[in-house]
Order: structure tokens, then C-alpha cells, then sequence
């Protein structure tokens, strides 16, 4: 990304409250025209980082910058960035378009160019015809789109959405996921969103930032994330996982071979080794990767014999639980094809759970260092 | 446990309680349920306690108007009906003038405790600073003292600092009214504290993100949210000032004297209809401030209601 690319550039930011650190040194540079998450379970400091952007918190250490400037001091009402609330905060006692309105007052925009730009953003938000409804007549998805368009109207060059969905019920949500996705690309602006939910982040966002603890564990494309986990956690956080823990027994160059119990010796990517060259490492592979076979793998696919422990039906897939002779658990989703197949399998049955070598990935974690600590 | 054996547990409790049981029952109007505590309401024993409740509170109120149209000068035993008391009081200029006095003391008194009340609310809600709990004991400290003391208190402070008494009208009025802006201006701080207490600091935050200062946000956000809480606790302020009658007692002077006052003085030289007259006035124009207060807070259009 080049320096005329970035339009928020975080550096070595950080904050305290108290001996707590929320927010642990974290460098970010998010994009002119990006749809930009940050995903983490609650209290991992994504919304304060999303509050320090908007001015609302400041950072203990560390620079936050907007569009090249420095927002050191710059109260919330002097920043070229807008924010969505989590309450979508629709002040009560105003009109709809009265609260559209409010932005472009208190900045002195012109008397005649209001009502234009107001009816412009309602439109955009499919709101037109709403202006004279007070908030207390509003659904939740439709107080949203006050939000949305309150802060839009402004034009702002960053905007920030804290946990915008988080209120809706799964239908709406679902919908509001494209007309969020519509909106940016209509707009050019570029959107950060703070959630915990992964299924919001991969399918929105260009690129999303995984935070723990305060800290950035990976920035990626959904993609890439998902296939490529960096470390235990964002495999965890992210999707599915099965794990077995290995011994590395031959590292350097692009691959690495790894010896895990069950599994045999596996020759695995070494991308995601993060240069270690020994010792005890997590070996993972995707639910979905797995199939179930009444014979050994064979042709570069590599697996293990599990028994058939507990089925979760949910219509278009199920999630078979396994048990290996070792006691390791193994989740295989098996999507349901034919309206019959999943008859073929019922608990304790027997089969082997094989998928491809190469959907195998490798992570620097010890396995048994705060695995659950990490597993989200 | 299935519907049907639940009924067959029923049907013999309804047996073993006839009469009563049944009346209940049909009074509410579905079977055989539990009363739950608003269904006492129905109870005629409860209704009996209401309305002797609401005797010993307006007997007495309806008693004084009726009395006040009495045609006699003792006010003992009805006479007739007249309203030449009304006219009497009208012709009576110190207790028009006590009248004007009070009016005066309270519109003063309700306009200053309703912002200084307003500004402590805010304070108190909106900053931590050092000693910020012995500041807000120390607020509602006027609300617990004895109205006695305060009285005492006030006069020997107003003598102590040598408060002038011979200024002229209105200035005459100054002491009372300090006195009433202190022990009203507490119960404004209450009333607009408790309504800040549901108040969204998001929308404090969306404001300030649309571009508003700091005051724009007090004017365009927070002062509309408080208005239901400015209102009573306006009312509040003027109800006390205008019906205070000891703390105003040892404040007031020969050329202060207030309704309350006046009508006590009155009393002395026996009860007239034309303090009863004097008193429906008082009572009136309570009842009519309290219902523009209400209505100026018209259900449906709470501006904190999101």
C-alpha cells in the first residue's frame, strides 16, 4: 500500500485504563475506499481502538492519523470521520430528517443546501418519505438507516460503524449486510466496522484485523484468514478447526514434514511456521476438507479412523463428531447432497476421516500452551 | 404434567370452594385462577379504603371552598350562599398586596433554583471531581434539615450580615426569596438528576461527532431530553416558594408579608369566609399551574422516549 493509499494510519497505539492495557500497541494502515473490519471477542479492544479513531477516547501512546494529519487533540466534532452508535443514538426529540439535518447545521452548511442533501441521503438509505416520522415511530432497522444516513450526509472520509448489526434480528441483519456492502461502493467512503461476529467480517469486508487482548493477531482478506490462519487463535476464532498436536521434524525451505501421532509423518506448507525449526507445533485442518471414507486415504491425502460419536443436522450440512482411538475429537461437515445420504451415516459407525495433504496447515502455537485459553 | 390431568386436579378445589370462590371467578371472568395483586382492586374492602382515603384528603379541601361562600362572618354554620367575601378579599389591599408579594417571590424564586438546581444535576452527573460525594450530600442537605431550623438559620444570617430593611418594593422581597431559592433549588437538582440517569450518553457522542461543540450539545441535545424533568421540577420550585410559611416567618419583615403569612395573621381575629376565599384563590392557581405543567408534558411526545 503506498503513502497516498493510506487514509488511517495507526502507530505503536495504545491504551490504558488504569494497569489494564485495551488497546496494546497496534500499528494499522486501512486503505482509501476499503471496507475494513475489526473482528475479536468482547473486551479485545476493537471498540476502543474504533472510539480513538473517533475521537472519543484518547490513546495513551502512539499516533493516529486521518488522511495524512495527525489527530492528536482533535476533539470528535473537528475529524473528517463519522460514526454509527451501537444505539444508533437517533436523538428523540428531533425528526428524522430533522437528525439528518443536525449535521450540516452545526457546520453552517448553507440554509437552501440542506433539505437537498437531507431528501440525497435518505434516498440513498431508502428512507424517502420518512423525514417527518419521529424516532420513537421507527423500527430498529429503520433507526439504523437514520444513523447511517446522519453520519453519510456529512461526507466524511472515514466511516465508523460500531457493532452496526448487532441489535437485528437474522433476516435484517442479513439484508443489511449487502445495503452496507451497496452503500460503500456507492459512496467511495471508506467504512471500518467493529464486530464479534466472523460471518459479518468475511462477508463484508475487504480486509479484516483480528484482535486479542488488545492486540492485532493477523490483518487479511476473509480469504486468506480463513485458509492461512496466522496462529491458534484466529484458526479458532475463525470457522472450524480441528487440531493434533505434532513434533516438527523437518523444517526449512517452503514445506516442512511434522510428526503427528495419529496422522503419521506429514509433509506440510511451512507458511504458517512463522520461522520456528523445532519442537512442539499445532497441525489443523478445516472441517469442511474432511471426507468420510470406508478405506485408508491414498494419492497425497492423509487421515485417520474415528468412530461416528454425535451428528448435528442443520438441513443443508451436518457436523459428524468423531472419535479417534487416541480420544481426539474430529469434526467433518458433510454437506447433504442427496435427500438420502445422510442415512449412510449413523452414530457408531466407523470410518476414515481423510482429506488432502495440502489442506493441511501448520501453526507456530504449542498446542498444549493456553490452548483453550486461545480457542475462543 | 398434561392439561387434562391439571384439570381434573381443579375441578374438586372449585367444588370444595363454592360461593365466594365462584363470585371471584366470575367477577374476573376467567375460571379458576390466582388473584394477582392488581386484581385486589376489585375487592370491595380495598374500593372502601380508596374512598376513605380520598375523604380525608379533599373533605376538608371542599369544605373550605363551600365555606368561602358562606354568608357569615363567624363561618360556623352555613347561612346562605354569597360571594361577597371574594370581593371583600379583592377590596382588601394588604392581602393583595401579600398576594402580589408572594406571586413575585415565587416566579423569582422557581426561575433561579430551576437553573442553579439544573447546572448542580449536570455537574454532579457529568464530571468526578474531589470531594464530589460530600458536594452532593451537602446539595440535599436543605431537603433533610427541619424547616424550623433553616427558618432560624436564615434570620440570624440576614441579621448577621446586616441585611437592609428598608428597601423599597421589590427589592423588599430579596431576603425571602434567597431564602426560597435556597431550600427549592435541591429538589430541582433531584427531580433533573433522576432524568439524567436514563439519559443515552451515545446520543451526547453523536452529537459532538456531527460537528457540535460542547454547548451545542447542552442546548440542541441535552436541555430538550430534560425538559420533562425542568418542567416538574420548575413546578415543584413554585409550589413550595408559594405556599412556604415558616422559613418565610423569619424572614419576612413589616413590609414583606406573604400570602401564608397574611392568612395566619387573619386567622387570629377568627376565621372569616374571606380566608376561605383568600385560600381558594391559593389553591386555584396550584391546581392551574400543575395542569400546564402536565400539560406541557403531553404523554406520547416524551422527547427521551427513543
Amino acid at each position: 500500500m503506498s503513502e497516498a493509499d493510506v487514509i488511517i494510519s495507526l502507530r505503536d497505539v495504545t491504551k490504558r485504563f488504569g494497569a489494564f492495557r485495551a488497546v496494546d500497541t497496534v500499528n494499522l494502515a486501512i486503505a482509501r475506499n476499503e471496507f475494513f473490519a475489526l473482528l475479536g471477542p468482547s473486551g479485545c479492544g476493537k471498540t476502543t481502538l474504533l472510539r480513538m479513531i473517533g475521537g472519543f477516547e484518547g490513546p495513551s501512546e502512539g499516533v493516529i492519523a486521518v488522511d495524512g494529519a495527525d489527530m492528536h487533540a482533535v476533539p470528535p466534532n473537528r475529524r473528517p470521520v463519522n460514526m454509527v452508535f451501537q444505539s444508533y443514538a437517533v436523538f428523540p426529540h428531533m425528526t428524522v430528517g430533522e437528525n439528518v439535518a443536525y449535521g450540516l447545521k452545526v457546520a453552517g452548511v448553507s440554509k437552501r443546501e440542506i433539505p437537498g442533501r437531507v431528501a440525497d441521503a435518505l434516498r440513498m438509505v431508502k428512507l424517502d418519505g420518512y423525514a417527518g416520522r419521529r424516532s420513537g415511530q421507527l423500527s430498529g432497522g429503520q433507526r439504523q438507516r437514520v444513523a447511517l444516513a446522519r453520519a453519510l450526509v456529512k461526507r466524511p472520509k472515514v466511516l465508523l460503524l460500531d457493532e452496526p448489526l448487532s441489535a437485528l434480528d437474522a433476516k435484517l441483519r442479513e439484508a443489511m449486510q449487502l445495503e452496507l456492502v451497496r452503500l460503500q461502493h456507492e459512496t467511495g467512503i471508506t467504512f471500518i466496522i467493529v464486530t464479534h461476529d466472523q460471518h459479518e467480517a468475511l462477508s463484508m469486508a475487504d480486509r479484516i484485523a483480528v484482535m486479542n487482548a488488545g492486540r492485532v493477531q493477523q490483518v487479511a482478506s476473509p480469504a486468506e484468514l480463513y485458509e492461512h490462519p496466522a496462529n491458534r487463535f484466529v484458526a479458532g476464532f475463525i470457522g472450524q478447526i480441528n487440531v493434533f498436536e505434532g513434533e516438527l521434524a523437518e523444517a526449512g525451505g517452503d514445506s516442512c514434514v511434522v510428526d503427528v501421532g495419529e496422522l503419521g509423518r506429514v509433509g506440510v506448507a511451512a507458511r504458517g511456521l512463522n520461522g520456528r525449526g523445532g519442537g512442539r507445533v499445532t497441525v489443523a485442518v478445516r472441517p469442511e476438507k474432511i471426507r468420510l471414507d470406508t478405506a485408508p486415504p491414498v494419492d497425497g491425502r492423509i487421515g485417520c479412523a474415528g468412530e461416528v460419536a454425535e451428528i448435528a443436522y442443520y438441513g443443508g450440512a451436518s457436523h459428524i463428531f468423531l472419535t479417534t482411538e487416541r480420544g481426539t475429537r474430529i469434526n467433518a461437515n458433510v454437506v447433504n447432497a442427496g435427500r438420502d445420504t445422510q442415512g449412510a451415516v449413523r452414530v457408531g459407525h466407523r470410518f476414515w476421516c481423510t482429506w488432502d495433504a495440502a489442506d493441511t496447515f501448520v501453526l507456530p502455537d504449542d498446542p498444549r500452551a493456553g490452548a483453550d485459553a486461545l480457542s475462543g | 404434567m398434561t392439561a387434562s390431568s391439571l384439570e381434573a386436579e381443579r375441578a374438586p378445589a372449585a367444588a370444595r370452594r363454592p360461593g365466594r370462590a365462584r363470585r371471584v371467578a366470575r367477577a374476573l371472568g376467567r375460571g379458576e385462577e390466582a388473584r394477582g395483586p392488581l386484581d385486589y382492586a376489585r375487592s370491595w374492602w380495598l374500593r372502601g379504603f380508596a374512598a376513605a382515603v380520598f375523604l380525608a384528603l379533599y373533605a376538608p379541601i371542599a369544605m373550605l371552598i363551600v365555606f368561602s361562600f358562606n354568608d357569615s362572618r363567624r363561618n360556623i354554620v352555613w347561612q346562605g350562599f354569597t360571594t361577597d367575601y371574594y370581593v371583600k378579599a379583592w377590596n382588601n389591599a394588604e392581602l393583595i398586596q401579600a398576594f402580589v408579594n408572594s406571586l413575585t417571590i415565587a416566579a423569582t424564586s422557581t426561575l433561579v433554583s430551576t437553573i442553579l438546581g439544573t447546572c448542580a444535576a449536570l455537574v454532579l452527573w457529568r464530571f468526578r471531581f474531589p470531594g464530589r460525594p460530600l458536594y452532593e450530600g451537602l446539595t440535599s442537605l436543605p431537603i433533610v434539615i427541619p424547616e424550623i431550623c433553616m427558618g432560624v438559620a436564615m434570620m440570624a444570617f440576614f441579621n448577621r450580615i446586616g441585611w437592609p430593611t428598608d428597601l423599597g418594593w421589590p427589592w423588599v422581597l430579596g431576603n425571602i426569596t434567597i431564602a426560597h431559592i435556597a431550600f427549592s433549588f435541591p429538589f430541582v437538582a433531584i427531580v433533573v438528576r433522576a432524568r439524567l440517569v436514563g439519559f443515552n450518553r451515545e446520543l451526547e457522542e453523536a452529537a459532538r461527532d456531527l460537528g457540535a461543540s460542547e454547548w451545542q450539545v447542552l442546548r440542541d441535545i441535552v436541555l430538550p431530553y430534560l425538559k420533562p424533568g425542568l418542567i416538574a421540577g420548575a413546578m415543584i420550585a413554585f409550589v413550595l416558594s408559594l405556599d412556604d410559611f415558616v422559613i418565610t416567618f423569619f424572614t419576612a419583615g413589616p413590609n414583606s408579608v406573604t400570602l401564608p403569612i397574611k392568612i395566619f395573621s387573619m386567622i387570629r381575629f377568627g376565621v372569616t369566609p374571606e380566608i376561605n376565599a383568600a385560600s381558594t384563590i391559593l389553591i386555584l392557581i396550584t391546581v392551574a399551574a400543575t395542569v400546564v405543567g402536565v400539560a406541557m408534558q403531553r404523554p406520547g411526545h416524551d422527547p427521551g422516549k427513543e
